[in-house]
């Protein structure tokens, strides 16, 4: 059921998995296939490099059209009832990015999970309700992962598309910069506060095939799962927390090696 | 009914339950609208 040194190892090598999984999102060439098909993670299907569709950009489609998205919420469903919400912390580029940033030399705040029910808002409002009434998918236009991987990209890139930018990509590129300051001070904010598509995975994430157990008997209590975790999770005190995100740096640096997978 | 067993249950509906909603969508052709609209941004 367990084996810390292969989970340890495996978390070690996460950096590559993310490069890896970037690369292969934006890969280009089998779009006319696989972009039909909804990706594990926030990927801007806009970006011309784009292989697969955005499941929150899929969603507000469907919205839009007044239709219920069966095939999107499934591909969701069925990746949050295998690895919860694993694929945030192995496959997001978005999540990447901002673990990147987050390795900044500057000084860094540690913010509390207490209002991180934001993010179901962000999705009941910007992914459901106002595509709904405005047939517009409002969540894509203001998404800084779409900002940073398709608009900001097409707007260097084709002098037809910076001849049409307006109000709206300056909001955007604001949103961005705001949240570029927020990711470089605090752990994946984003992800914690904002993402609709984490805010799906979460309720499953204590039901999923894959999910962490502590063995509490063998428990010290150091705290050393919440200072390495980018969700700032106290592990031994909820380990099938919505928030989790797999990414195994707890099971990686428990002293004890009580954190268990499963 | 314990906890181990009760989580296993859950998580094998929510994989029949989502295996069922592509099905669903595939037949509705849903998968080609999610193309379509993905190739056309």
């Amino acid at each position: 059921m367990t084996n810390k040194p292969i989970w340890g190892r495996l978390a070690r090598r996460r950096t590559i998995v993310q490069l890896v999984s970037a690369l292969t999102l934006n890969s280009y060439f089998t779009q006319y296939v696989t972009k039909g098909i909804p990706c594990p993670a926030l990927n801007c299907y806009a970006c011309p490099a784009a292989a697969f569709a955005c499941p929150i950009g899929s969603i507000q489609h469907f919205a839009g059209r007044k239709k219920f998205p069966l095939y999107a919420l499934g591909v969701i469903g069925l990746i949050g009832a295998l690895i919860g919400r694993a694929s945030c912390g192995w496959f997001c580029p978005f999540g990447w990015f901002q673990e990147l940033v987050y390795k900044l030399p500057i000084p860094k705040r540690r913010l509390p999970n207490r209002f991180n029910w934001t993010r179901y808002i962000v999705l009941a409002v910007l992914v459901v309700a106002v595509p709904l009434v405005t047939r517009e998918p409002w969540f894509c236009k203001l998404c800084p992962a779409g900002t940073l991987e398709a608009s900001i990209p097409l707007a260097l890139f084709s002098a037809d598309i910076r001849a049409m930018l307006g109000a709206l990509y300056w909001v955007k590129l604001g949103i961005l910069a705001v949240l570029l300051a927020w990711m470089s001070v605090t752990r994946r904010p984003f992800c914690r506060w904002l993402c609709p598509l984490g805010a799906l995975w979460s309720p499953l994430n204590p039901v999923s095939s894959f999910r962490l157990r502590v063995d509490q008997a063998a428990c010290i209590q150091c705290n050393r799962c919440q200072e390495v975790c980018p969700m700032d999770i106290l592990v031994y005190e909820n380990p099938a927390s919505g928030a989790c995100i797999r990414c195994l740096e707890c099971v990686r640096v428990c002293p004890v090696d009580c954190i268990l997978v499963q | 009914m314990n906890g181990e067993n009760r989580f296993f249950l859950i998580n094998r509906a929510l994989i029949v339950l989502a295996v069922a909603l592509i099905l669903a969508g595939l037949f509705f052709e849903q998968y080609r609208i999610v193309l379509r609209n993905a190739i056309l941004l």
